[in-house]
């Protein structure tokens, strides 16, 4: 039992050397490679065979089998979704714009009125704009000010409650 | 005694009150609810249950969700939509912050700026109520047209980005503008002057702007910096005409002196040259003459 347990925990070791230094109270360096946190695993059982229920119990309280949703990678890069980036413009109130698909495809048998149709670029929708949101880190959420940019007559809502358009003017 | 009691009495009391007198005042920033409040009697006990709330059976209970941006097999709209860089050259391209015709009136009339001086992005800074941020490439303030109506200052204004509109605003009421590139490294001593000269380092000299900018900082219509002075007059002349205005004369004004103020292309703060040390400590400027540093700071390249 004791000899499957610690290979099984030596595999871990390679993939999952985050987790486990969050398990032990003592803080393991990782730079004395696999072999020191295996002995230092190794200890731990040792601790734990003492007692035949403790073992079990530390089983149970690890979080060596359960998974969290991180905002970033195990290289502290945060996620972001490329594709969205090169696809997608969002606009400083939240929304977002795209272009139309098959804007370049079998042209010559559409006819002007579709084509011109599928030139305009075009605004998401409400479910849309929260999913895209979510999937770009909040820098992007940040406005940008580029000089000249061709977008900025969207930049402001108009006929908007919540978005009011003039400033209050305070004294 | 009696008196010698009531003596120590006096001072005992007189202590206190000093005491008393040193010690923090109640405040909302230093009471906090009486400890019997502050415990809640657990009521929700959601936790405890079976199903912890997720409900029975199906992707809820057990946590397998779809990804996010997935369709059910349709393809996605992340996929679907064509490829359109909006976001090209992020990394290099240049962002300038706007700052309203309206918000500038309203930090004059607040004696925020002080319009007997240039106003540039310094003084914008030191009203404490922009950011800018180099990391973020901001490369300092674009000055906008909202609340052209209503402006009504005579000011020497510098800034790095502008429409004509507001050109002409500034021009009606008797003021001058210009356009200036700082280099990054120059904007962050213009962004916080007190902080870099703390640090002890020489004045940049700025550096002149890159390509793709240099149309616009020559162009007199833009009032840049490196515009020809004669064609800037002129442009002045055409912009009057345009929107039919008449141009305050220059040449009489008492304030000339300070709306002809202009910087060196080199230099980034009024009075002081590229590689001058300010030592805030002694209250001095250090200004070395060693002609190898004097080379270097006083030539463009």
């Amino acid at each position: 039992m004791a000899v499957s347990l610690t290979k099984s925990f030596a595999g871990l070791c390679i993939q999952a050397g985050n987790a486990i230094r969050s398990i032990s109270h003592t803080q393991i360096s990782c730079e004395g490679g696999i072999l020191q946190l295996y002995r230092s695993f190794s200890a731990l059982q040792i601790k734990g065979l003492e007692n035949g229920n403790r073992e079990s119990e530390w089983l149970s309280k690890s979080n060596l089998h359960t998974s969290s949703a991180c905002m970033t990678t195990p290289e502290l890069k945060e996620w972001r979704e490329h594709r969205i980036i090169d696809r997608f413009y969002r606009l400083p109130w939240g929304g977002w714009i795209r272009t139309r698909g098959g804007r370049r495809k079998g042209l010559y048998k559409k006819v002007p009125r579709h084509r011109w149709q599928l030139q305009q670029h075009i605004f998401c929708n409400y479910h849309q704009n929260k999913l895209l949101d979510t999937l770009v880190a909040p820098k992007w959420k940040e406005p940008k000010y580029f000089a000249d940019s061709p977008y900025e007559p969207y930049f402001q809502r108009t006929n908007s409650y919540w978005q009011p358009n003039n400033k209050k003017f305070y004294p | 005694m009696l008196n010698g009691d009531g003596n120590m009495s006096s001072k005992v009391t007189e202590r206190a009150l000093n005491l008393i007198k040193s010690m923090p005042r109640v405040a909302l920033n230093n009471i906090k609810p009486l400890p019997h409040t502050a415990f809640k009697k657990k009521t929700d006990r959601r936790g405890d249950r079976k199903k912890k709330g997720r409900g029975d059976k199906g992707q809820g209970a057990r946590g397998t969700w779809d990804p996010l941006g997935y369709e059910g097999r349709q393809n996605p709209l992340i996929d679907t939509s064509p490829r359109e860089r909006y976001y090209a050259q992020y990394a290099v391209r240049r962002q300038y912050p706007p700052v309203s015709l309206l918000d500038l009136q309203r930090l004059i009339d607040l004696n925020r700026v002080n319009t007997s001086r240039p106003v540039d992005i310094t003084s914008i800074c030191n009203t404490g109520l922009f950011k800018f941020d180099i990391s973020k490439n901001h490369f300092g303030v674009n000055l906008t047209d909202e609340g052209c109506d209503q402006f009504a200052a005579k000011i020497n204004a510098e800034v790095q980005w502008t429409s004509e509109l507001v050109i002409a605003a500034i021009e009606k009421n008797g003021g001058t503008i210009t356009t200036r590139y700082y280099d990054p490294q120059s904007l962050a001593a213009l962004y916080d002057p007190l902080a870099f000269f703390k640090k002890g380092h020489p004045i940049p000299k700025c550096k002149l702007p890159p390509q793709d900018a240099l149309l616009y900082y020559s162009d007199p219509n833009n009032r840049g910096y490196l515009a020809d002075p004669e064609k800037v007059l002129e442009a002045r002349e055409k912009l009057a005409q345009k929107y039919g205005y008449k141009l305050p004369d220059l040449e009489g004004d008492p304030f000339k002196e300070m709306l002809l103020m202009r910087k060196d292309p080199l230099q980034i703060f009024f009075g002081l040259e590229p590689g001058w040390i300010v030592n805030l400590r002694d209250k001095s400027v250090l200004k070395p003459k060693d002609d190898d540093y004097l080379r270097y700071y006083h030539s463009a390249q």
